[in-house]
């Protein structure tokens, strides 16, 4: 007896953690159940957006109350991934958040979405920062930034220009992603694309290879080298020092480059796919981030640039340097181009 | 029956192919230039790698019998589990504490391999460390009685003995390495590009699942054809039988080895340091930063103890289908899609049941994880129960009695240690629960977020609570196994 309560006893507790753990699983996933009566508003995002200290919980919380429906946020990865996956959930989603530049003509293309009434943006009251124009009425921006080089002071000297990061002090010390996993780093090559043409922009990169530490395949993988002090200088967003200066207090050690030509920048989209159950509600939830309480959450939250004019902007907001903007033409940035280029892109190493 | 159980197991490990199939009704080849430069990178680095880490992890085996010899059993299970940890942690973590480490890191071909080594060594070395012990006692106690030294016993007769073994555990260090994914883009040459990077590219760049599918299956075939060179003698000639006079291996015991495997743990786990304090400070400033934690605890839990559960099953119904040669062969050479593929496979299957959508990341896991384990000990230990199989046949035993009589009482302890393993390695995995799942439940998810939200420090602290809970899992469905494995013999 003696022998078998040894024995089971270790087993019971595990299976009763095991018996705990599918319990918690359903508390926290079948909170919809509980408000079935309410209206129910799906919206896919990415993974930083929807997390507790991201912008979404907080935005979901207000529009919440303001509407009395419930918003379930769900992280669908990055926009290359989500839209993947969205392929397989149409209909079962009703707001997409987070295509960019990169992706937007996949999914203008890939997909059906709902046009937005000339009535929508009529008191919209759109940053004259914002880089871009609203030529369709389907997908709509939310947020933006520039992108540059954030860079550790005083580890060296900061570019001024595509062609100074060639120096020779930059030797094995810049971070950038693998355009071929990457957004933000099929962004940077779309920048020399556009600067130098494809011979020019294949060319610079030869020439950038003994500067390069990692291509690391995500921005965070990226980041995590220039985090952990393995390289002073990576290829990110502007607002990247707005985390610092915010979460790390730490207002002197991060700077951004400036480069002589200007910057590209990276402008995310929200959008209405078609087949929506309820398009009034997803409406609803799009002006709402278009407000100017929810673009300042955004701006804290997500460390973005608003697309809105805010009527009073943060002390870190103001202190953002001020970048030229580049114009690039996103327009013939098709599947079969980018495709050739990635080819491009490998047979240079 | 028996035919029925290996059924099971072949349609569930080539359940995501047939869920593609049925879904998308396609697959295709890319262009074989496409796929011919892709490969000779992929199988060099992972060659290179599998080698580097059986040799090491043979050195490393040695040591572990030092300590055995030294400090008994109980101490040497604790070092076996500090071994298994770098299974545990994040790659990204690995690789950001060897690039602090070894400056200036060596780029290329010499980096791939020693990231791949610091991984897997420490499992490795267990692995040999444990066929010694159950195996090769009789032999080592009659060497070491006449007088051999350790360098003649490995040239004379060790290294034959352990061919088998040598050879199951190079395939399951390849296996791991040809489908391997952040650790040849950042510690490869810039450009690096390996098969698992091109099957993302064809999901997330071209969004051509037909052709994620079809080099997949290039995967598959590059592995079968590998396995075919398991027929070759050289690699069939190992000690079969079990044997556990494993009081004198005294002949193998070298100290030095330990430094090994415990310094390539230690190398991995060292950036678990550097971040841990300012991730503590992040954390008590910004709580949401670990809002839910104890659902998180649970949520690994949750998927590491059914991963482990699942596996525990998925084995006996192999060993139960067994021997059958070329159910033996299938599982011995194939290889799961890649996680990505698997991943999404099981988003597919899983559509609206959100509330059950644990299951369907436990079965991606446990479909990943199988035929790993199943190269890395279980095919030798089944295999060394066939003359007693054989035996029992021939005197008139049922397929049932010689399962429940025979082989459950002899196998269920390594069961054990392999569902552990399992569970160690299912504990860690973010990729498939993040495909499947549109919210973070478990600790590896959480960490994810915060290290894709410039949060890397407090990413650190919480691997830290992710090593504790897969630990104890791993140690948890040991202890179930030996125990169990016991009082079957009683």
């Amino acid at each position: 007896m003696k022998i078998l309560i040894k024995y089971l006893r270790p087993l019971g507790t595990y299976f009763f953690i095991l018996g705990l753990a599918i319990i918690f699983f359903h508390i926290d996933h079948g909170v919809e159940l509980k408000n079935a009566t309410k209206k129910l508003l799906t919206v896919y995002a990415y993974s930083s957006f929807t997390q507790s200290w991201g912008a979404g919980p907080e935005l979901v919380l207000i529009f919440e109350e303001a509407c009395n429906c419930k918003v379930d946020l769900i992280d669908a990865g990055d926009s290359g991934v989500l839209l993947q996956k969205l392929r397989y959930e149409v209909g079962n989603v009703d707001v997409v958040l987070g295509m960019d530049q990169m992706t937007k003509d996949e999914a203008l293309s890939g997909f059906a979405w709902h046009e937005f009434s000339e009535k929508f943006f009529s008191d919209i009251q759109w940053s004259p920062m914002l880089p871009v124009s609203l030529e369709k009425k389907t997908l709509i921006p939310f947020d933006w930034a520039p992108l540059t080089f954030v860079i550790r002071k005083g580890d060296v000297k900061p570019p001024i220009s595509l062609d100074d990061l060639l120096d020779q002090r930059f030797e094995k010390k810049i971070s950038l992603q693998d355009p071929r996993t990457s957004n933000l780093g099929f962004q940077f090559y779309y920048w020399l694309i556009s600067e130098k043409g494809e011979a020019g922009a294949i060319n610079y990169l030869e020439k950038l290879k003994g500067n390069i530490f990692s291509m690391a395949p995500s921005w965070s993988a990226a980041y995590g080298l220039f985090q952990t002090k393995q390289v002073p200088l990576t290829f990110s967003y502007l607002t990247s020092l707005m985390y610092h200066w915010q979460q790390e207090k730490d207002l002197d050690q991060i700077e951004a480059a400036n480069f002589v030509q200007g910057h590209p920048y990276q402008v995310e989209y929200v959008g209405i796919p078609a087949t929506s159950a309820d398009r009034d509600l997803a409406e609803k939830f799009i002006r709402f981030l278009l407000s100017e309480k929810a673009q300042e959450i955004i701006v804290t939250r997500n460390f973005m640039l608003p697309v809105v004019k805010l009527t009073s902007s943060s002390e870190n907001l103001r202190r953002l340097p001020k970048l030229k903007i580049k114009e690039l033409n996103y327009s013939s940035l098709t599947a079969e181009k980018k495709k050739t280029w990635l080819e491009l892109w490998k047979g240079l190493w | 029956m028996r035919a029925l159980s290996r059924v099971l197991i072949a349609v569930l490990l080539l359940f995501p192919y047939l869920i593609f199939i049925i879904r998308t009704q396609s697959f295709s080849f890319p262009e074989i230039t496409e796929v011919a430069n892709v490969l000779s990178f992929t199988l060099t680095q992972a060659f290179l790698s599998a080698l580097a880490s059986v040799i090491l992890g043979v050195w490393g085996a040695l040591g572990l019998v030092w300590v055995f010899s030294r400090f008994g059993e109980i101490f040497v299970n604790r070092v076996t589990f500090f071994l298994l940890l770098p299974n545990l942690v994040p790659a990204l973590f690995i690789i950001l504490s060897c690039f602090q480490i070894f400056k200036p890191f060596p780029f290329g071909m010499t980096g791939i391999v020693i990231l791949h080594s610091l991984i897997n060594v420490g499992t490795v070395s267990v692995s040999i460390f444990l066929t010694l012990r159950s195996r090769f006692g009789r032999t080592i106690e009659l060497a070491y009685v006449e007088g051999a030294s350790l360098w003649f016993f490995f040239r004379r007769a060790g290294v034959r003995l352990l061919s088998t073994d040598l050879y199951s555990l190079f395939l399951y260090v390849f296996s791991l390495c040809f489908a391997s994914f952040s650790v040849p883009l950042m510690a490869g040459k810039i450009g690096s590009n390996t098969l698992e990077v091109l099957i993302y590219e064809k999901i997330r760049v071209d969004g051509n699942l037909a052709q994620a599918i079809g080099l997949s299956l290039v995967q598959l075939l590059m592995l079968m054809g590998l396995t075919l060179m398991g027929k070759l003698k050289i690699f069939s000639t190992g000690v079969r039988e079990s044997n556990y006079k494993w009081s004198n291996l005294k002949l193998l015991s070298r100290g030095s080895g330990l430094l090994m495997p415990v310094g390539c743990v230690l190398v991995s786990l060292s950036g678990l340091f550097t971040g841990l304090l300012s991730g503590i400070e992040q954390i008590r400033s910004t709580p949401a930063l670990v809002q839910g934690l104890p659902t998180l605890i649970m949520g690994t839990f949750l998927i590491s103890i059914g991963t482990s559960i699942f596996c525990i099953f998925g084995l006996l119904i192999v060993a139960y289908g067994l021997p059958h040669s070329t159910f033996r062969w299938f599982l011995f050479s194939f290889v799961a899609p890649s996680s990505a593929l698997v991943g999404f496979a099981m988003f597919l299957l899983k559509r609206n049941n959100n509330n059950i959508e644990f299951i369907y990341i436990i079965l991606g896991l446990s479909i990943l994880i199988l035929p790993v384990l199943y190269r890395f000990r279980w095919a030798n230990l089944i295999d060394s129960l066939e003359p007693q199989i054989e035996t029992a046949r021939t005197l008139g035993a049922s397929w049932n009695l010689i399962f429940t009589k025979l082989v459950f009482p002899q196998v269920i302890g390594e069961a054990g240690l392999l569902a552990g393993l399992a569970g160690i390695w299912a504990s860690g995995d973010f990729a498939i629960s993040k495909l499947v799942s549109g919210k973070n439940f478990t600790l590896a998810m959480h960490i994810d977020s915060l290290m894709s939200s410039y949060r890397i420090n407090p990413g650190v602290t919480l691997a830290w609570v992710l090593i504790i809970v897969g630990v104890s899992v791993g140690m948890f469905f040991w202890g179930i196994g030996r125990v169990l494995g016991e009082k079957s013999y009683s």
